[in-house]
């Protein structure tokens, strides 16, 4: 399980180079290569050192982010992180993963890495061999970055300002909402089924007039969502 | 020149209005008083004479009596001699037409059909009707330059709000706000001077540019200010050279004319290559006359802004220096060679 | 208006004038009248013999008054108090034509240097049989209006020029369009009655009085004093 993403930053400020490095080595799963102030350094480096992933920033010196990622053949998954949020549009129209403004928080920062970890789940080809080792999605706990299997993950509960992530292991808190942690979690097998809660359906043992057996646990069914929910499983 | 020919063609519209009017009171005037229709070449006569004295005095009220409304001994400056010529012209009218008539037009009969009292009422509804049609043009004049100010002022501080959302370059704020954030996950101690100088910078750009003129010594802070945090933007390959010479205690300045160079030179001399770059600012003033250098390497930007300033920046300062400072100022941009020199003399 | 004939005739009596002025209104009222006795006495013009004498004093006058004491719901001889006025310091012409007395009221007013009469044709009776019959009186038939003539006087030794507007001149000017003055066409006996004031009038003689074209030789009347 060390299947970590060998990532490289191109930007030309130093500050901004800073605040990048010091997010990549919070999230373990990311390996920083080689940071490169201009995309014409980086050009030999891409292909030479198999990045999967390109911090790329837009407003670079003779050469633009956007311009360099034409040139590539064969490119990396991109993550954009720039100034100008006027190149979001032809961002994602050259498929990159996500756009960032700066200045980028640590959450955002994340979010853009669980997009990641989503869509190369979906391309076995890109990463590594292993497909179950790279279903996991990283969740930040009590100040550390967890990386968590999905496999494991049986529920999760909103109790007041936190998100309590129950998994085989353990239980994990963490700040994000409920609604966002839905965003990032697989929808082909996590479901919300009440205001408060989110399942995992391979987890499901049985329903039972309002509620469905998780685990050990019995999970309520919101009135709002059991339509959905009896739809889905009929 | 222009506007000489735009006050032509208004006294040439103004001249037809009167005209059309003379012609229109005179037309009214002719069937109240033809004797018979159609109107006979007495008739024509007879209305000619009698627009002849009443027109005088319309005139003389329109255009010498009536501007004195206003002024304080408002019975003196007005009522009488309003009165006075009026009475004179109706004598003259009486006169004409009881009497001298016979002489000036032998060929016509016709007397003053008129007594005093009637020959004033004409007098009197004709000094009130231009009156009045003067009021009302005064009014939609009125009307259309509020108009026009409102119209004027509103293009203006749209205008100025454009000019000020170009000057406060977005892309520089957040750019700097990230350095800054940059700063405070490592707790670098530059980071509370780099605060306070984005503020300084930002309180310049928001308020100080409003003012026409702006103490010499500030503009030259705001810059030393905008150097500094460009600096921390650019890595180590960057040579910032800044020299001040001279006081520049006493002199005021235009707000924000300077700082376009400068960003000029950062945004496409350093963020435009990816070797050694450099910066040499020489400002040195001498009694009032500014002398303000500055080189940098050429560079090539590949992403061109949405909202272009390049072109458009030192084409304002331009601008505004032939507004505010024409034939007191000499501006000399070379871009051949290896680097980008703009040279500006000024006489503040 | 009630459009009535007007005599057009009236002073076709005096057929050597041809066409002398015709007005509705008379030139003197009762405040502007002006008195000058040179005009009395017996003339003579052409074939007639033309007595004039103020009219208080006149025959006619004391005719007047007998017929109207006989009638007592008449009051007075003249209508209103400003023809009372007028008349008492008017004079009277009468002769004799063709078998009728002829009686004409002269009134004058002063304008400007000169002397205007204004001559009102009042009765004209056969001579035979004076009676109170209005029937006979040429002039006393309802359909007519009587009509004013306006003449210049001028006084010259023995004798007196009455010098009558020029109609033709009048009609003339009016046709032309060169005079503005109140008038009504008569399409019947093609001629035009002055219909204005007398206010008008008099402001007109005493601009215009002096002008020759007013006046012609056909039409002034040179009486001689006998």
């Amino acid at each position: 399980m060390n299947a970590s993403i060998r990532c490289m930053i191109i930007e030309d400020e130093p500050l901004a180079q800073n605040v990048l490095k010091k997010y990549i080595d919070e999230v373990p799963s990311l390996d920083l290569i080689a940071v490169c102030g201009n995309a014409l350094e980086a050009q030999d480096i891409v292909q030479t050192n198999n990045i999967q992933l390109l911090f790329l920033d837009v407003n670079l010196p003779k050469l633009s982010g956007i311009n360099f990622l034409r040139t590539l053949p064969d490119p990396p998954l991109v993550i954009f992180t720039t100034a100008y949020p006027e190149f979001a549009v032809e961002g994602f129209e050259l498929d990159a993963v996500d756009y960032l403004v700066k200045p980028i928080s640590f959450e955002r920062f994340l979010k853009a890495i669980n997009k990641v970890l989503n869509k190369s789940s979906r391309q076995p080809a890109r990463l590594t061999e292993d497909k179950n080792t790279n279903d996991y999605i990283l969740l930040k706990a009590d100040k550390k970055v967890y990386r968590i299997n999905l496999e494991d993950i049986l529920y999760a509960e909103a109790t007041g300002d936190y998100v309590k992530v129950i998994t085989r292991e353990g239980q994990y808190i963490t700040n994000i909402t409920l609604k966002k942690l839905l965003e990032e979690l697989p929808d082909n097998d996590f479901i919300r089924v009440h205001k408060s809660f989110i399942i995992s359906a391979s987890k499901i043992k049985f329903f039972e007039g309002n509620y469905v057996k998780v685990g050990q646990t019995d999970i309520p069914i919101g009135a709002a969502y059991r339509e959905d929910i009896f739809a889905r499983f009929k | 020149m222009f506007t000489g020919k735009i006050n032509r063609n208004n006294r040439n519209v103004r001249i037809m209005q009167h005209i059309l009017f003379i012609f229109l009171v005179f037309f009214i005037l002719l069937n109240t008083f033809k004797f018979n229709s159609p109107p006979a070449p007495v008739d024509y006569v007879y209305t000619t004479l009698f627009l002849a004295t009443v027109l005088p005095v319309v005139y003389l009220h329109l255009y010498w009596l009536l501007p004195k409304l206003r002024s304080k001994p408002f019975l003196v400056s007005y009522i009488i001699p309003l009165a006075l010529i009026t009475a004179a012209a109706i004598w003259v009218n009486i006169q004409l037409f009881d009497h001298w008539s016979a002489n000036l037009f032998p060929g016509f009969y016709f007397i003053s059909y008129f007594t005093w009292w009637e020959i004033s009422l004409f007098f009197i509804i004709l000094i009130l009707l231009t009156t009045l049609l003067k009021l009302s043009k005064s009014w939609f004049l009125v009307n259309q330059l509020q108009r026009e100010l409102l119209e004027k002022e509103k293009q203006r501080v749209q205008e100025e709000l454009k000019a000020l959302k170009a000057q406060v370059n977005p892309h520089f704020f957040f750019n700097t706000l990230n350095s800054i954030y940059s700063m405070s996950l490592d707790k670098d101690e530059r980071l509370p001077a780099t605060v306070l100088q984005l503020s300084e910078l930002m309180r310049y750009f928001l308020y100080q540019s409003n003012e026409d003129l702006v103490p010499l010594a500030k503009e030259i802070e705001v810059l030393k200010d905008y150097i500094a945090l460009q600096r921390i933007r650019s890595d180590e390959k960057l040579d910032i050279k800044t020299v001040i010479e001279g006081d520049a205690e006493q002199q005021k300045i235009a707000p924000l004319l300077l700082i376009p160079f400068l960003e000029n030179s950062f945004k496409h001399g350093v963020k435009g290559d990816v070797g050694a770059t450099f910066i040499d600012l020489k400002i040195s003033l001498n009694g009032n006359s500014l002398n303000f250098l500055l080189e940098n390497n050429k560079g090539t930007v590949d992403v061109v802004e949405k909202n272009d300033n390049k072109g458009l920046g030192l084409a304002n300062v331009k601008r505004r220096l032939d507004l505010l400072y024409p034939a007191r100022h000499h501006l000399i941009i070379q871009d051949q060679g290896k680097d980008f020199i703009v040279n500006l003399q000024l006489q503040l | 208006m009630n459009k009535k004939l007007f005599l057009a005739v009236s002073l076709t009596i005096l057929t050597f004038l041809s066409s002398c002025l015709t007005s509705l209104n008379r030139l003197v009222t009762h405040s502007t009248v002006s008195t000058d006795n040179r005009i009395m006495g017996n003339w003579q013009f052409e074939d007639l013999q033309i007595k004039i004498e103020s009219l208080p004093v006149s025959s006619f006058y004391k005719d007047l008054l007998a017929s109207v004491k006989a009638k007592e719901e008449v009051k007075s001889v003249f209508d209103s108090k400003e023809d009372s006025l007028l008349y008492s310091n008017s004079y009277v012409a009468d002769f004799v034509r063709n078998g009728y007395r002829y009686y004409m009221i002269c009134s004058l007013v002063k304008l400007g240097n000169d002397l205007f009469a204004n001559i009102e044709p009042v009765q004209a009776r056969p001579v035979n049989k004076p009676t109170d019959n209005d029937g006979d009186d040429l002039f006393s038939t309802g359909t007519y209006i009587t009509s004013n003539s306006i003449a210049k006087l001028v006084f010259k030794g023995n004798e007196i020029e009455f010098r009558f507007i020029d109609a033709e001149f009048v009609r003339e000017q009016l046709k032309k369009g060169n005079l503005a003055i109140k008038y009504e066409k008569d399409d019947l006996f093609s001629t035009d009655l002055i219909t204005a004031s007398s206010v008008d009038l008099q402001h007109f003689l005493a601009k215009y009085g002096k002008d020759q074209k007013l006046y012609n030789k056909e039409n002034t009347a040179t009486l001689k004093k006998i």
